[in-house]
């Protein structure tokens, strides 16, 4: 019986970590824009992560935190040897009606600071709450909190208008005083 | 000791679906009183959903040309070993 509940939990674990290659993969492509890694890193990730799935019960927070710090890894390796990013997913095939404004949001991406990119990454694309993001990058909640404002603020500022984003900034100033 | 969130953090955490019930009721009773933070919000939202509609289409797997082919060769020994 202990048996066949250990498969079970293992078969499902598996089917879990499946589940979330989907957003691995959008997370990825966010912080390299390379087609090629966005399909590697994550399937990395989950072979990492699945040789030792006995460490995991049925929660799945701590399995989207050890696959997102798996992910984390093999990207900051692929950085030390490339030390950029890709400027842009070359050969990329898009509906010409999308194409202006992916790109427009996908160059705001690139300019915002690594730290911002990969937290804004990890909570709008991968789904993880603040405090597993702040877990994947080993950050205080405070740090993150602060880093995501300025970049929407940043983001905001490229992509709904310079205005806006002045008005938000000082109102975000206005409220720490 | 942790300052005290500002407004816009708040906003943003909201926004964000981070919030506990007290401090969502917070806001959802500022939002009722402020049309500025309500465009805040909405714009908040547009902006994940930007975010989220940039990369919901991945590229298909084509090679980019890589630095090094070599460079390249080495690193995926290191990722997958």
């Amino acid at each position: 019986m202990n048996i066949v509940c250990r498969l079970c939990r293992s078969w499902i674990l598996r089917r879990r970590i499946q589940a979330h290659v989907p957003r691995m993969q959008q997370v990825v492509f966010a912080w390299t824009h390379d087609a090629v890694l966005t399909q590697t890193i994550p399937a990395a990730a989950a072979l990492e992560v699945g040789k030792d799935l006995a460490r995991f019960r049925a929660d799945v927070t701590e399995l989207r935190i050890a696959l997102y710090r798996a992910v984390l890894r093999a990207y900051l390796r692929y950085k030390q040897d490339y030390r950029d990013v890709l400027p842009f997913a070359p050969n990329e095939r898009m509906t010409a009606a999308r194409a202006p404004l992916v790109r427009k949001v996908r160059n705001a991406m690139r300019r915002l600071d690594e730290r911002q990119r990969l937290i804004v990454s990890l909570v709008d694309l991968g789904g993880c709450s603040y405090p597993e993001t702040a877990r994947v990058l080993d950050l205080s909640k405070n740090a993150l909190l602060d880093a995501l404002c300025n970049a929407r603020v940043q983001l905001k500022a490229q992509l709904l208008g310079a205005a806006d984003a002045a008005r938000t900034d000082a109102q975000r100033r206005g409220g720490r005083r | 000791m942790n300052p005290p969130p500002s407004s816009y953090e708040m906003l943003v955490s909201y926004a964000d679906g981070q919030l506990d019930m007290s401090d969502r009721e917070l806001v959802l009773t500022l939002l009722d009183m402020d049309a500025d933070l309500n465009r805040e919000v909405w714009e908040l939202t547009r902006l994940k959903d930007l975010v989220g509609l940039a990369y919901e289409d991945l590229p298909e797997t084509q090679p980019a040309p890589p630095p090094s082919s070599q460079h390249r060769r080495a690193w995926y020994r290191r990722l997958f070993g």
